[in-house]
Protein backbone atom coordinates (compact mmCIF):
# COMPACT_ATOMS: atom_id res chain seq x y z
CA UNK A 1 0.00 0.00 0.00
CA UNK A 2 1.71 3.70 -0.90
CA UNK A 3 1.59 6.57 1.24
CA UNK A 4 -0.57 8.31 -1.27
CA UNK A 5 -3.24 5.73 -0.75
CA UNK A 6 -2.71 5.94 2.47
CA UNK A 7 -3.02 9.41 2.48
CA UNK A 8 -5.91 10.06 -0.26
CA UNK A 9 -9.02 11.72 0.57
CA UNK A 10 -12.29 9.37 0.98
CA UNK A 11 -14.88 9.45 -1.18
CA UNK A 12 -17.40 10.93 0.97
CA UNK A 13 -15.09 13.67 2.16
CA UNK A 14 -14.23 14.42 -1.82
CA UNK A 15 -17.91 14.72 -2.93
CA UNK A 16 -18.37 16.96 0.45
CA UNK A 17 -15.46 19.07 -0.68
CA UNK A 18 -16.65 19.54 -4.22
CA UNK A 19 -20.40 20.27 -2.78
CA UNK A 20 -19.03 23.19 -0.55
CA UNK A 21 -16.93 24.31 -2.96
CA UNK A 22 -19.88 24.51 -5.57
CA UNK A 23 -22.10 26.16 -3.15
CA UNK A 24 -19.51 28.78 -2.22
CA UNK A 25 -18.73 30.18 -5.26
CA UNK A 26 -21.51 31.69 -6.17
CA UNK A 27 -22.11 34.06 -3.02
CA UNK A 28 -18.09 34.65 -2.87
CA UNK A 29 -18.43 35.19 -6.59
CA UNK A 30 -21.50 38.00 -5.76
CA UNK A 31 -19.32 39.58 -2.57
CA UNK A 32 -16.58 40.20 -4.56
CA UNK A 33 -18.84 41.70 -7.55
CA UNK A 34 -20.74 43.89 -4.63
CA UNK A 35 -17.75 45.51 -3.27
CA UNK A 36 -15.79 46.11 -6.67
CA UNK A 37 -18.86 47.72 -8.15
CA UNK A 38 -19.49 49.59 -3.93
CA UNK A 39 -15.27 50.71 -4.72
CA UNK A 40 -15.75 51.92 -8.64
CA UNK A 41 -19.23 53.19 -8.61
CA UNK A 42 -18.73 55.02 -4.82
CA UNK A 43 -15.37 55.63 -3.64
CA UNK A 44 -15.45 58.05 -1.75
CA UNK A 45 -18.71 56.28 0.51
CA UNK A 46 -21.09 59.66 -0.12
CA UNK A 47 -23.66 59.96 1.77
CA UNK A 48 -26.73 59.76 -0.73
CA UNK A 49 -28.99 56.47 0.23
CA UNK A 50 -27.82 54.85 -2.75
CA UNK A 51 -24.47 54.77 -2.13
CA UNK A 52 -25.32 53.56 1.08
CA UNK A 53 -27.42 50.47 -0.20
CA UNK A 54 -23.90 50.23 -2.66
CA UNK A 55 -22.39 49.38 0.17
CA UNK A 56 -24.11 47.54 2.13
CA UNK A 57 -24.96 44.94 -0.80
CA UNK A 58 -22.56 42.75 -0.05
CA UNK A 59 -23.83 41.65 3.06
CA UNK A 60 -26.44 39.96 0.76
CA UNK A 61 -23.98 37.78 -0.32
CA UNK A 62 -22.18 37.49 2.85
CA UNK A 63 -25.75 35.88 4.26
CA UNK A 64 -25.69 33.18 1.37
CA UNK A 65 -22.23 32.10 2.21
CA UNK A 66 -23.49 31.70 6.07
CA UNK A 67 -25.90 29.36 4.55
CA UNK A 68 -23.77 28.00 2.62
CA UNK A 69 -21.37 27.70 5.14
CA UNK A 70 -24.44 26.02 7.64
CA UNK A 71 -25.10 23.43 4.79
CA UNK A 72 -21.39 23.09 4.79
CA UNK A 73 -21.36 22.02 8.33
CA UNK A 74 -24.68 19.24 8.40
CA UNK A 75 -22.48 17.79 5.76
CA UNK A 76 -19.65 17.39 7.13
CA UNK A 77 -19.06 14.08 9.73
CA UNK A 78 -19.25 13.75 13.30
CA UNK A 79 -15.72 14.58 13.70
CA UNK A 80 -15.26 17.64 11.38
CA UNK A 81 -18.13 19.04 13.35
CA UNK A 82 -16.53 19.17 16.58
CA UNK A 83 -13.57 20.49 15.16
CA UNK A 84 -15.71 23.53 13.63
CA UNK A 85 -17.78 23.73 16.76
CA UNK A 86 -14.18 24.17 18.73
CA UNK A 87 -12.65 26.26 16.25
CA UNK A 88 -15.59 28.67 15.54
CA UNK A 89 -15.54 29.27 19.52
CA UNK A 90 -12.26 29.90 19.59
CA UNK A 91 -12.85 32.42 16.96
CA UNK A 92 -15.91 34.02 18.60
CA UNK A 93 -13.12 34.46 21.68
CA UNK A 94 -10.57 35.55 19.81
CA UNK A 95 -13.60 38.03 18.61
CA UNK A 96 -14.67 39.17 21.92
CA UNK A 97 -11.38 39.66 23.57
CA UNK A 98 -10.27 41.93 20.71
CA UNK A 99 -13.46 44.16 20.85
CA UNK A 100 -13.04 43.91 24.76
CA UNK A 101 -9.30 45.27 24.25
CA UNK A 102 -10.42 47.84 22.17
CA UNK A 103 -13.41 49.04 24.35
CA UNK A 104 -11.24 49.20 27.51
CA UNK A 105 -8.27 51.22 25.34
CA UNK A 106 -11.44 53.79 24.33
CA UNK A 107 -13.09 53.93 27.98
CA UNK A 108 -8.99 54.42 29.09
CA UNK A 109 -9.28 56.58 26.49
CA UNK A 110 -6.30 55.11 25.02
CA UNK A 111 -5.74 56.00 21.71
CA UNK A 112 -4.82 52.76 19.57
CA UNK A 113 -1.92 53.99 17.16
CA UNK A 114 -2.78 54.47 13.13
CA UNK A 115 -5.87 53.15 11.77
CA UNK A 116 -7.11 51.04 14.42
CA UNK A 117 -8.11 54.03 16.50
CA UNK A 118 -11.02 55.00 13.68
CA UNK A 119 -11.30 51.63 12.28
CA UNK A 120 -11.03 48.11 14.57
CA UNK A 121 -13.39 46.53 12.52
CA UNK A 122 -10.52 44.94 10.11
CA UNK A 123 -8.29 43.83 12.92
CA UNK A 124 -11.61 42.26 14.96
CA UNK A 125 -12.62 40.44 11.74
CA UNK A 126 -8.78 39.57 10.86
CA UNK A 127 -8.46 38.16 14.58
CA UNK A 128 -11.81 36.03 14.82
CA UNK A 129 -10.64 35.03 11.38
CA UNK A 130 -7.23 33.79 12.39
CA UNK A 131 -8.55 32.22 15.22
CA UNK A 132 -11.03 30.35 13.69
CA UNK A 133 -9.09 29.03 10.86
CA UNK A 134 -5.26 28.37 13.03
CA UNK A 135 -7.79 25.75 15.14
CA UNK A 136 -8.90 24.19 12.58
CA UNK A 137 -5.21 24.12 11.40
CA UNK A 138 -3.84 23.37 14.50
CA UNK A 139 -6.35 20.60 15.48
CA UNK A 140 -6.47 18.61 12.27
CA UNK A 141 -2.46 18.74 11.54
CA UNK A 142 -1.91 15.20 13.09
CA UNK A 143 -4.77 13.75 11.20
CA UNK A 144 -3.26 15.01 7.48
CA UNK B 1 -11.29 4.55 24.96
CA UNK B 2 -8.98 2.14 23.53
CA UNK B 3 -10.07 0.27 20.04
CA UNK B 4 -8.55 -1.96 17.81
CA UNK B 5 -9.63 -0.35 14.77
CA UNK B 6 -6.37 -0.42 13.27
CA UNK B 7 -5.71 -3.76 13.93
CA UNK B 8 -8.66 -5.29 12.08
CA UNK B 9 -8.10 -2.62 9.36
CA UNK B 10 -4.77 -3.80 8.69
CA UNK B 11 -5.68 -7.55 8.70
CA UNK B 12 -8.47 -6.33 6.27
CA UNK B 13 -5.00 -4.42 4.20
CA UNK B 14 -7.14 -1.84 4.10
CA UNK B 15 -5.95 2.05 4.10
CA UNK B 16 -7.21 4.79 6.25
CA UNK B 17 -9.34 5.73 3.50
CA UNK B 18 -10.67 2.55 2.57
CA UNK B 19 -12.22 2.42 5.79
CA UNK B 20 -13.69 5.60 5.85
CA UNK B 21 -14.90 5.06 2.37
CA UNK B 22 -16.78 2.04 3.88
CA UNK B 23 -17.94 4.16 6.78
CA UNK B 24 -19.18 7.57 4.99
CA UNK B 25 -16.95 9.49 6.84
CA UNK B 26 -13.44 11.25 6.83
CA UNK B 27 -10.27 10.21 6.52
CA UNK B 28 -9.72 12.24 9.40
CA UNK B 29 -11.93 10.50 11.64
CA UNK B 30 -10.77 7.44 10.97
CA UNK B 31 -7.21 8.55 12.05
CA UNK B 32 -8.32 10.34 15.16
CA UNK B 33 -10.73 7.09 16.11
CA UNK B 34 -7.56 4.92 15.78
CA UNK B 35 -5.01 7.56 17.68
CA UNK B 36 -7.34 7.78 20.53
CA UNK B 37 -7.95 11.31 20.00
CA UNK B 38 -11.89 11.55 19.56
CA UNK B 39 -14.31 8.74 20.75
CA UNK B 40 -17.07 8.31 18.32
CA UNK B 41 -20.44 8.36 18.48
CA UNK B 42 -22.97 5.46 18.97
CA UNK B 43 -24.05 5.20 15.53
CA UNK B 44 -20.84 5.61 14.01
CA UNK B 45 -19.27 2.86 16.74
CA UNK B 46 -22.37 0.31 15.73
CA UNK B 47 -21.44 1.03 12.00
CA UNK B 48 -17.88 0.15 12.62
CA UNK B 49 -19.16 -3.10 14.73
CA UNK B 50 -21.55 -4.37 11.81
CA UNK B 51 -18.58 -3.58 9.19
CA UNK B 52 -15.97 -5.71 10.90
CA UNK B 53 -19.06 -8.29 11.86
CA UNK B 54 -18.18 -7.95 15.59
CA UNK B 55 -19.88 -7.48 19.14
CA UNK B 56 -19.14 -3.71 19.56
CA UNK B 57 -17.85 -4.48 23.01
CA UNK B 58 -14.87 -6.14 21.52
CA UNK B 59 -14.06 -3.22 19.44
CA UNK B 60 -13.73 -0.61 22.13
CA UNK B 61 -13.12 -1.00 25.89
CA UNK B 62 -12.54 1.36 28.43
CA UNK B 63 -9.36 3.12 28.49
CA UNK B 64 -7.15 3.65 31.36
CA UNK B 65 -7.57 7.51 31.55
CA UNK B 66 -11.09 7.14 30.67
CA UNK B 67 -13.63 8.98 31.63
CA UNK B 68 -16.12 8.59 28.77
CA UNK B 69 -14.58 12.23 27.39
CA UNK B 70 -12.48 12.59 24.07
CA UNK B 71 -9.79 14.80 23.09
Amino acid sequence: MTTSEEKRISQSDLLRRRTDRRAMALPMAGFFAATISAFALAPNGGKSTWSVILWLSPIVFVLWCVLAGIKSFRRADEYQQRMQLEAMAVGFAAVMITTTVFLLLESAPIKAPGALSSDPGGLVWAVGYVGWMGTIWFRSRAAR
Amino acid sequence: MNNRLRELRAVRRWSQADLADRLDVSRQTINAVETGRYDPSLPLAFKIAELFSLPIESLFSPGSDDAGQSR
